[in-house]
């Protein structure tokens, strides 16, 4: 029984082992030229992320435009950890339907060990990628970053309210109107910037202003917007601006509070070893996080590129951006923060 | 002497020997494929589930290590008691709310005189075309305590009474609310449940009691009431089983509030945080299973006495319908307001939100920024053509392929002697616990893997059938089983002894017989898998997604109003389908009295 088990083991190993030829390239010693000549003869590119379809259309034809022998794009959207896990199933399965994917903090350990995260690439060297951008593995590109902020309901907040610093969400002019997304992803940011204790504190502060307790942004977004909430506190640009930057009449607005702007890293786009298109993911992925990202309009793409929207309304500011460290232990943070505001989670 | 049951007992099951019993005649090839479709689509996610819910690690068939860690977890969690309690609190009132309306309404269209009642038929499907996040978001709209429709029209008529109120007088977001909307979603799957039995119950024994002198009221309480009796029992117990899995109601509405019932607990520890703890959801699930399980006993030794349900016999029977005389306007006053509250006031809000470029409560000034604008932006995608191709293909498939599998339970179920015919039953209803997820991700590891993974099914709208069929089976055969509970085995009975082949007296006999049940669960389904997300969701691919997965992905993003359109359209899609069947049905004809 035990032998059989190794056995199949074995063979779940082997298995993405068999359709990685086109990888090999990459980990042999990679030069522009060469990815150019293997992107030629594959010609084509499937990738997947957690964009909105809308907002890739731009990047993809800039993407054609620049090198027109890639005749074909396939964008596919991921939504949840079920898709991911689908994903990861398939992929052991030997079916790749993406040469390239964005790769989850939370899953870069179990992408690495199921062997589908490609060797170190030199990003900085072949196409000039700013290092802050690298994760240390340089198996990929983050592209992203979401900002912590607040929003709040134009009409309805006075100015004199409008919140200035985080502790301005602990106002109780917003006790019982105010919404707080159970899911803390902001708070691994305030966490790098000012400490574990002061972060948790702030937690606590902001479940005694007795909020409405979200699953989203975007839930709590059609509240404020209908004026049942004033304000969402922490949120992230991203959510606002993909509403805000479509409707000139938005009746919310967005505050980044004093001081450092605070933010984390996102889209890990990372070619798939084993894939059928390796070499032009890596093209896709050099060229989107040096020159493409520019086509993109999100409101999260990354504030290090000095032409995106982001980096040149931020340039000058200080930002602070939370460490590699920090983004790869989020979870346990965010399972303290539960536990403060009295949610349930797994004890395992 | 010699009765017809005896005649007739060499084309039935021999009782004994399993090889014996699954000799080749066509009864036999029934009871084979309706083993196989347990097997196929019920057993294999189920023993994937249990075996699941002892692992720890990742979902992988070959990863994570042996452990009862996930029920330490899932049972040792401080908010399970809590959680089990809201649960109980709210299944038990919204099952027993729903159940009294359903009833009402079922008898008021089959068994009365009351206008309209095609219209009414139709009312009751539509609810069930709005998907729950949506009904949800809608009735939150209109309840919010400050800015909620309702609520301020309240405030506004309580004002000419000298009451002021800043705030409510309704939360929708309370336990209150979340009993409130289970109530109202579950009328109409409980509605499907029951009608064909009221359309197809004989009449005489009503005739009886009325003879005797008792009232119409009377009549109702002790004749109609207990002829309905398994119908109306296994609309209970699967409305129950679906409050206790009822999932976006408390999610919307309970989360604000910091209310938990057990499928919003195992969302908060299972799904809430990647990577998916599909071991713990599991945990969770076979918990469910196990209050399933003791159900579906109580089920099967009601049904197990079958003679005593059966309405429709050999006899021949007309149907008659009962005059409520000035009560028909009040009866047709109690749809309204059912119509009002499910239908037109969420329909209105919804159709006001896909009007706007984001929502604004209503008001004249808001009507300035009113346009088609969404509509046209949906339409014109390319993605709806093809989502809308894919849902009608789903739909369609899923509803027949359900009927079909569940008719083929229930016959064995009730019709044979086979001795594992209860263990069928069972399992048929028990799937019903196992959350759409994780039938979900089921499928995903057994049609990637050979030899499934041969079908070529992984990847298309197919799997996506196979799923909704596997999710839907519960409800089906309930459905079915209630159907031939009612139909007295003599007419059977009859035509195999005048010669006829079993396969033939199931189409031309029973089937026929049971067409009301059988459009009705059919519409159910129809309805269902057309605003389906779950299930869909993890096995849609490049190719294969259907409109409410895009509905639910607008939703997500936070572009309510383009969501609320896809909403529209999906409605009227069901509507119009819903108005299909309607006409099906009408050509089993009562006759007006």
């Amino acid at each position: 029984m035990k032998r059989h088990r190794q056995v199949a083991r074995i063979l779940i190993f082997l298995l993405p082992l068999l359709n990685c030829f086109p990888a090999h390239a990459a980990e042999t010693k990679l030069t522009v030229d060469s990815i150019i000549q293997g992107a030629k003869k594959e010609g084509k590119l499937s990738w997947a992320s957690n964009l909105v379809d809308e907002e890739v259309v731009a990047l993809n034809k800039a993407f054609q435009k620049e090198y027109p022998f890639i005749k074909s794009v396939e964008y596919a959207r991921m939504r949840g950890p079920e898709e991911n896990e689908k994903l990861l199933s398939e992929m052991q399965a030997g079916i790749y339907p993406y040469d390239m994917v964005h790769v989850g903090d939370d899953l870069i350990s179990r992408y690495q060990s199921l062997g589908f995260l490609m060797g170190p690439i030199d990003w900085n060297g072949l196409f000039k990628v700013d290092p802050r951008m690298i994760p240390p593995q340089r198996f990929g590109v983050s592209v992203a970053n979401t900002l912590a902020g607040i929003m709040y309901n134009k009409p309805k907040v006075p100015k004199e309210q409008i919140p200035k610093t985080w502790n301005d969400c602990t106002n109780p002019f917003f006790k019982g109107k105010m919404a707080v997304e159970v899911r803390p992803q902001q708070f691994p940011s305030l966490a790098a910037d000012r400490g574990e204790e002061w972060t948790l504190d702030f937690a606590k502060k902001i479940a005694a202003n007795n909020p409405r307790w979200v699953s989203s942004g975007t839930a709590a977004l059609t509240m404020i917007v209908a004026g049942e909430l004033l304000l969402l506190c922490p949120t992230s640009y991203g959510t606002y601006y993909r509403q805000a930057s479509r409707n000139p009449n938005f009746p919310v607005g967005w505050v980044f509070p004093e001081g450092t702007i605070l933010g984390d890293r996102g889209l890990l786009f990372s070619p798939v070893k084993g894939a059928a298109n390796t070499n032009t993911a890596i093209l896709f992925v050099g060229w989107v996080a040096s020159k493409g990202l520019t086509n993109l309009d999100t409101g999260r793409e990354s504030i290090f590129h000095p032409e995106t929207k982001l980096g040149t309304q931020f340039k000058g500011r200080k930002i602070k951006v939370t460490d590699w460290d920090s983004t790869t232990q989020a979870d346990i943070l965010s399972k303290k923060i539960a536990e403060v505001w009295g949610f349930p989670k797994a004890e395992k | 002497m010699q009765t017809v049951s005896d005649s007739v007992k060499s084309r039935q099951f021999p009782s004994t020997g399993v090889l014996k019993r699954i000799s080749f005649n066509p009864a036999s090839l029934v009871l084979a494929l309706a083993v196989l479709f347990v097997l196929w689509l019920i057993v294999l996610p189920m023993a994937l589930l249990l075996l699941n819910s002892f692992r720890v690690g990742p979902v992988s068939l070959f990863e994570g290590t042996w452990s009862l860690r996930n029920y330490v977890a899932a049972f040792h969690n401080k908010f399970f008691l809590g959680a089990l309690m809201n649960t109980v609190v709210f299944s038990v009132v919204a099952t027993f709310g729903a159940l009294a309306t359903a009833v009402l309404f079922a008898w008021l269209i089959e068994r009365s005189d009351m206008p309209l009642r095609g219209a009414a038929w139709v009312v009751m499907l539509l609810p069930l075309a709005m998907p729950g996040v949506v009904f949800a978001l809608t009735w939150m709209l209109l309840l919010m305590p400050e800015v909620g429709l309702v609520n301020i029209v309240l405030r506004a008529l309580l004002r000419l009474f000298g009451i002021t109120l800043e705030r409510g007088p309704f939360d929708i977001q309370s336990l209150g609310g979340i009993i409130f909307l289970g109530w109202l979603r579950g009328v109409s799957t409980i509605f499907l449940m029951i009608v064909g039995v009221f359309r197809m119950m004989d009449p005489s024994l009503e005739d009886a009691g009325r003879l005797s002198g008792a009232r119409s009221w009377t009549v109702f309480r002790r004749v109609t009431l207990p002829l309905v009796g398994p119908a109306i029992f296994a609309a209970g117990i699967y409305s129950f089983v679906d409050h206790l899995d009822s999932f976006e109601g408390p999610l919307v509405l309970g989360l604000a509030a910091r209310i938990f019932v057990l499928s919003t607990l195992i969302y908060f520890t299972s799904r809430y945080n990647a990577p998916f703890d599909y071991g713990l959801s599991a945990a969770y699930s076979v918990f469910f299973m196990a209050i399933m399980a003791i159900l579906a006993a109580f089920y099967v030794r009601t049904i197990r006495r079958t003679d005593r349900f059966a309405v429709i016999t050999g006899k021949g029977f007309q149907p008659v319908r009962h005059k409520l005389g000035p009560w028909r306007f009040a009866a047709l006053g109690l749809f309204t307001i059912y119509f009002l509250l499910t239908i037109l006031a969420p329909l209105l809000i919804l159709v006001w939100a896909s009007l706007l470029p984001f929502y604004v409560v209503p008001s004249l000034e808001a009507l300035n920024a009113v346009s088609l604008q969404n509509y046209a932006a949906v339409v014109t995608n390319p993605r709806f053509a093809r989502d809308l191709t894919n849902t009608i293909v789903v739909a369609l498939a899923a509803a027949t392929g359900t009927m079909v599998v569940a008719f083929l339970i229930s016959w064995v179920s009730v019709r044979t002697k086979f001795r594992a015919r209860y263990l069928l039953d069972g399992l048929t209803f028990v799937s019903y616990s196992i959350p759409g997820v994780v039938v979900a991700l089921a499928m995903v590891f057994v049609y990637l893997q050979p030899p499934f993974r041969y079908l070529g099914i992984y990847g298309t709208v197919w799997i996506i059938v196979l799923g909704l069929i596997t999710q839907y089976l519960a409800f089906a055969s309930r459905t079915t089983n209630a159907g031939l509970l009612q139909i007295h085995k003599e007419l059977e009975e009859a035509a195999l002894i005048s010669g006829a082949r079993r396969l033939r007296v199931m189409w031309t006999i029973t089937a026929r017989l049971m067409i009301a049940s059988l459009v009705a669960g059919w519409v159910w389904v129809v309805a269902h898998a057309s605003r389906a997300f779950g299930i869909p969701m993890v096995l849609s691919g490049k190719t294969n997604e259907i409109l409410p997965v895009w509905l639910w992905i607008y939703w997500q993003d936070g572009f309510i109003p383009q969501a609320s359109a896809v909403g529209v359209i999906l409605i009227v899609l069901t509507g119009l389908i819903g108005l299909g069947a309607r006409r099906l049905l009408v050509r089993t004809q009562l006759p007006e009295t």
